[in-house]
Parts: structure tokens; C-alpha cells; sequence
């Protein structure tokens, strides 16, 4: 299997490891006791390296003896904990696909990922019992599943001691995937975005590279470990230099964050932007003397928000942007902090090229506008399945991403906009048609548009403008409870228009295609 | 503040801030679709705001049901 055209790199640079198996164990063998994970909750869970791997090997053991083969896909429905690590890492040694599947998603959302995967088997914590069970009942194919314990229970009981023979490990090429990571579809589907081993080991090689992680580096992953960010930046990034990661389980880090990068002595995290609002939010202050920096992506990043911050923590924000196209970052502000650009998202990472083209993918002169393209070991091989949009997003060589920004003289980027119309809302990307699919439903409802609206801590919320029929016997209350459970509880509008109501919007505004205009109704939403 | 006092502010801040109807003394963050994890870290936050009080690490791990949470909020306050 050969690099794709979009993923083709001039220079020569020595990843090391072939696959991520190989980059988990090479560290075991390097620095056996040596802490690699600790997993604060009701319980604390802390592995060497040494235990972890065999932990591992006995989830590879496991999975191996439910007849599963290099190739096949499985699918973790987890928040946070020891358990996804074991079955991720697992998986990986055994050249399994992992698809990571957020557990907040609705039961609809998740069968149509179970189902475009085309998964093999699914396996999910203990208190996703009654949605799995709802999830299985409308799959159009029987599927496996089964439940995991938490890890104090299932060390001992639930997969026995066998441990899966290191010897006896499948070769498995870079190229191979790893992980299909799903993302929101502007069509109201999410895409799988296929991303390998050579992806993977690529973008952690040049986010330690950057920082200058090493054995001593300890990141805080705050972020949910079922997208890019919290999977690479904050667990396989440090791994490569052999260092270790503080993963808390359930959903109430953001709350013990400094207690966390106090008590563990963390080093770095990565964060979206909304998460240092909530920490500004909070009346927690930073008690530590270990930390070097927060990487910072996935949102806009005001300047008043990383003003506030560094005054108040004295924690240097190194602004980046990526996608889950690119694996996670594909370039970052300058480190140290003096070096920093103000207001760029930095350079290009050693493993990926940058540049901004023009509406003809002509590439455009500094200072000009035009759409960040990015290629590049760390881009993803494809979206699954998706011939059409594979063609379009990676055409002439390059990952075109749909985000507008420019370049200035001296090479730094800067981002500006998207040219689609995606919300992100505390960092989870949603896309209006996700919404409207759902609102059209909805038999009195004759159009609907969905919009970003801002939010103070979660940096955009959703807003949805509703026309009813001539009928019109609907309230918002109605048009809310008639979406839940269609869709996940987080892409519910947090606001309902309906333009009947309206004495100045007679119908959503359009332009000469009938398109319906974005842009128009959020200027009409900031003015009301 | 008095238990029964807290209890109403508690319940008023929950069906608030997760935008549900109804709330009941036995429901769990499992049981609520509505309870995702944005909306807890928003909850938490609103509870140390509202009740000046500020939640440590080890406590708030098991805020994950209305009975806990109400049982941690009458403890900091009193």
C-alpha cells in the first residue's frame, strides 16, 4: 500500500515505529516502570508501562478469542477510562479498526456509525446498557455486543489472565488504518474519517517534536478520548517520548482541572477554546508549579479570552488548527511562548505542508484570502465510502478543507472563517442539516435553517428558524420535545424562531437559487 | 440555608440549566438525555456560583445523580 498523493511529503523524516503496537511496546521495553497512565475517579487506576501492555495483551487476547481478525472494525462506545484505553490499544495491536463512538450521541446516531462502519462487534460501559439495547433493536443486522466493567472489576474476572503472545502479533503495514473517526456531515450524516498508523504515529511525532515533549512530559486529557484531539495530542503525543497521561474518567475534569495539573503534576493539556472560558468561569485557581502550556484548537480563540487567562493563571495558550482530516493539529503557534505570533494559528508541523488557495486552487499571495489546504503523512487517507466527496476534498494532491484563512509574509497562518456554515459548540462540530433533517419531520413545519448563535462559555450554541404551515398550531415547546431523542441532547436549538411570528420575516431570506441565505439570518438574530 | 430551601434552588437550577420540565430526588445523569457532559461541567459551575461554594475534585466525581449533588450542596452550604 503506498502514500496517497495528498499525503506525499519532499522531505525524509524517521518516524521510527511502523505501527502504533510497535511504538506501545518499543516504550515498555525502554522504561518498564515507568507511569504511563493514571485514571482518577471513584477509584484511582495507575498502570506502568509494563502493566498496562499486559493489561493490553490480555483485551488482544480477548479479542482475538471472539474470532475477531487484523482488518476487522470494532466499535468502543465509552466515555473516558482505563477500559477504552486497553480495548483501543488492544485493538490497534492486533490490527484491528477502532471507531470510537460518543456516547452522548442519540441511539439513531449511533446505529448509522455502527452501520456505515460496517463494525464487527461493539463494545460499551456498564451505564450505556439501555441505549446499546435500544441501538441493537432497530440494527438492520444482528450484531455482537458486550458490556465492559469498569477495570478494578475486569482485571481480575471479567477477560482472565491469558495474555495474547507478543510473538504472535499480525505485521501490520503504516498504512493500515487504525481508526475511523466520525465528524459531522454538512448533507446531516457524520463522515468516517479514515486515518491509518502512519497518521497517527506522524502528528504525535511532530506535536512532541514541537513542544519538546520527553519521558517527563505528563498531559492532563480533558478532552473525550472518542475524538482526534484527546486521543493524540494528550495520550499517543507523550507516548512517543515515553511520558505519561492523566485521563479522568466520566465527564467532571473541566471542574478538577487545576486540582488535576496540581496533585499529578502535570505539564501540558490541550483544551478548545471554550474550556478556558469555563475555567475563567470557575472560581478555581492554579496552585501548581509544573505546568509549561495549554494547546489550544477546534474553536476561535478571542484574544480578550487568552488575555484574561494568561493574566490570571500565568499559562502561556499555544493557538493551533486542525481537523479530524488532519489527525488532530496541523500547525501550531510558536514554543516557547516569546516566540509566539499574536493572533496565528503558527506554522505548519514538520509533517504536513500549508498552504491558500483560491476558488481556481490557484495558490494566493500573502496577505490574500483563500482556503486552507493541507497535505502531508498526518491527512487522512479518505472518508469512508464517500467516492464524490473524496474526490472534491482531496483533489490536486491537496486536503482542501473548507476552512478560510491567509498566510502572511513570513509564512505564519491565520484563520478566518468556515465556508460552510458549522456550529461548534464546546468543541463538538455540528452541522445545521444535522437539525433541519431532523425539524422536516416534522409535518407542520414547511422550512427550517439552522444557525450558529453566540455563547458566552461554549463559544456558539444553536438556533433554529421554523416556518409552519398555514396550520400554524405548534409552539417552540412542541418543535423541542418533538426533536429529543432524534437527536443528541447537545445539537437541541437552544432557541426556536418561528418566523409566523415574526412581523418582518415573512419566509427564511433567499438568494436568486433559492439557497438559503446563513449569513443574512444571523445578522437578523444579532439585531433582534 | 434550610434543606427544603436548597432542595427548590437546586431543582430550579437543574431543570434551568439542563432545559427539562421535571426533575425528581432519584434521577441519575444516565437517565436524563439531556444531562451530556457540556451540560454538566455548565451544572457544576452554576451550583458553585449560585451557592458560593466551590466543590473539590473527590466530591464532584460522584455528582452524577440528583440525590448526591443535593447531598454535597447541604453539606458545603451548612
Amino acid at each position: 500500500m503506498k502514500n496517497q498523493l495528498h499525503q506525499k511529503i519532499d522531505h525524509k523524516i524517521d518516524l521510527k515505529y511502523e505501527n502504533i503496537g510497535e511504538l506501545l511496546i518499543d516504550k515498555v521495553n525502554k522504561a518498564s516502570n515507568k507511569t504511563f497512565i493514571i485514571c482518577p475517579g471513584k477509584t484511582i487506576d495507575k498502570c506502568t508501562y509494563s502493566e498496562f501492555l499486559r493489561n493490553t495483551l490480555i483485551i488482544a487476547n480477548h479479542l482475538s478469542d471472539s474470532g475477531l481478525v487484523k482488518g476487522n472494525k470494532i466499535c468502543l462506545v465509552f466515555n473516558n477510562s482505563t477500559e477504552f484505553l486497553l480495548f483501543y490499544f488492544g485493538g490497534l495491536l492486533l490490527g484491528l479498526v477502532i471507531v470510537p463512538i460518543n456516547p452522548d450521541l442519540s441511539s439513531l446516531e449511533i446505529k448509522y456509525i455502527i452501520e456505515n462502519s460496517n463494525a464487527d462487534k461493539i463494545y460499551f460501559q456498564e451505564h450505556l446498557a439501555n441505549k446499546i439495547s435500544n441501538v441493537k433493536s432497530i440494527l438492520k443486522r444482528k450484531l455482537s455486543t458486550l458490556v465492559v466493567s469498569p477495570f478494578d472489576q475486569f482485571k481480575s474476572n471479567q477477560f482472565g489472565s491469558k495474555e495474547f503472545p507478543i510473538g504472535e502479533l499480525p505485521k501490520i503495514h503504516h498504512n493500515s488504518t487504525a481508526v475511523i473517526i466520525y465528524t459531522s456531515g454538512t448533507t446531516g450524516n457524520p463522515k468516517g474519517v479514515v486515518l491509518s498508523h502512519l497518521n497517527i504515529i506522524s502528528d504525535a511525532y511532530s506535536i512532541s517534536k514541537w513542544f519538546k515533549f520527553s519521558s517527563n512530559t505528563r498531559t492532563l486529557c480533558v478532552l473525550p478520548l472518542y475524538h482526534n484531539n484527546g486521543q493524540i495530542t494528550t495520550l499517543i503525543a507523550p507516548l512517543y517520548k515515553g511520558g505519561s497521561t492523566v485521563i479522568v474518567k466520566g465527564s467532571v475534569s473541566i471542574m478538577a482541572f487545576w486540582d488535576l495539573v496540581a496533585k499529578y503534576e502535570v505539564t501540558w493539556s490541550s483544551v478548545m477554546a471554550s474550556i478556558l472560558s469555563i475555567l475563567l468561569s470557575l472560581k478555581k485557581e492554579r496552585k501548581d508549579n509544573s505546568f509549561k502550556g495549554i494547546l489550544c484548537g477546534g474553536q476561535i480563540l478571542s484574544d480578550n479570552v487568552q488575555n484574561q487567562f494568561e493574566k490570571r493563571f500565568k499559562v502561556p495558550i499555544y493557538e493551533g488548527y486542525g481537523l479530524t482530516e488532519t489527525t488532530s493539529f496541523s500547525c501550531i503557534n510558536n514554543y516557547p511562548k516569546n516566540d509566539r505570533v499574536k493572533g496565528s494559528i503558527g506554522q505548519p508541523l514538520p509533517t504536513n505542508y500549508m498552504k491558500i488557495v483560491d476558488e481556481n486552487d490557484n495558490e494566493c499571495d500573502s496577505f490574500q484570502e483563500g482556503e486552507i489546504c493541507i497535505k502531508g503523512l498526518n491527512v487522512a487517507v479518505e472518508y469512508l465510502g464517500m467516492i464524490e466527496k473524496n474526490r472534491t476534498a482531496f483533489r490536486n494532491g491537496w486536503f482542501h478543507s473548507g476552512d478560510f484563512g491567509y498566510k502572511d509574509d513570513k509564512g505564519y497562518y491565520y484563520f478566518n472563517c468556515r465556508k460552510d456554515n458549522l456550529i461548534i459548540k464546546g468543541g463538538e462540530n455540528i452541522y445545521p442539516a444535522e437539525l433541519e433533517n431532523v425539524l422536516f419531520q416534522q409535518k407542520n413545519i414547511e422550512e427550517c435553517a439552522v444557525i450558529g448563535i453566540k455563547d458566552a462559555l461554549l463559544g456558539q450554541n444553536v438556533c433554529a428558524f421554523v416556518k409552519l404551515d398555514e396550520n400554524n398550531k405548534i409552539d417552540e415547546n412542541d418543535i423541542l420535545n418533538f426533536c429529543k431523542g432524534k437527536i443528541s441532547s447537545y445539537k437541541l436549538p437552544k432557541e426556536i424562531i418561528i418566523i409566523n411570528n415574526l412581523d418582518d420575516m415573512n419566509e427564511l431570506p433567499k438568494g436568486p437559487t433559492k439557497k438559503i441565505l446563513y449569513r443574512t439570518l444571523e445578522e437578523y438574530y444579532k439585531n433582534i | 440555608m434550610e434543606e427544603n430551601l436548597i432542595k427548590e434552588n437546586l431543582f430550579l437550577l437543574l431543570k434551568e440549566v439542563l432545559e427539562i420540565e421535571e426533575i425528581n430526588i432519584n434521577q441519575t445523569m444516565d437517565e436524563i438525555p439531556e444531562w451530556d457532559s457540556l451540560k454538566h461541567i455548565q451544572l457544576l459551575s452554576a451550583i458553585e456560583n449560585f451557592f458560593n461554594i466551590e466543590i473539590d475534585f473527590e466530591k464532584s466525581i460522584s455528582m452524577v445523580d440528583v440525590k448526591s449533588i443535593l447531598e454535597l450542596v447541604t453539606q458545603k452550604t451548612n
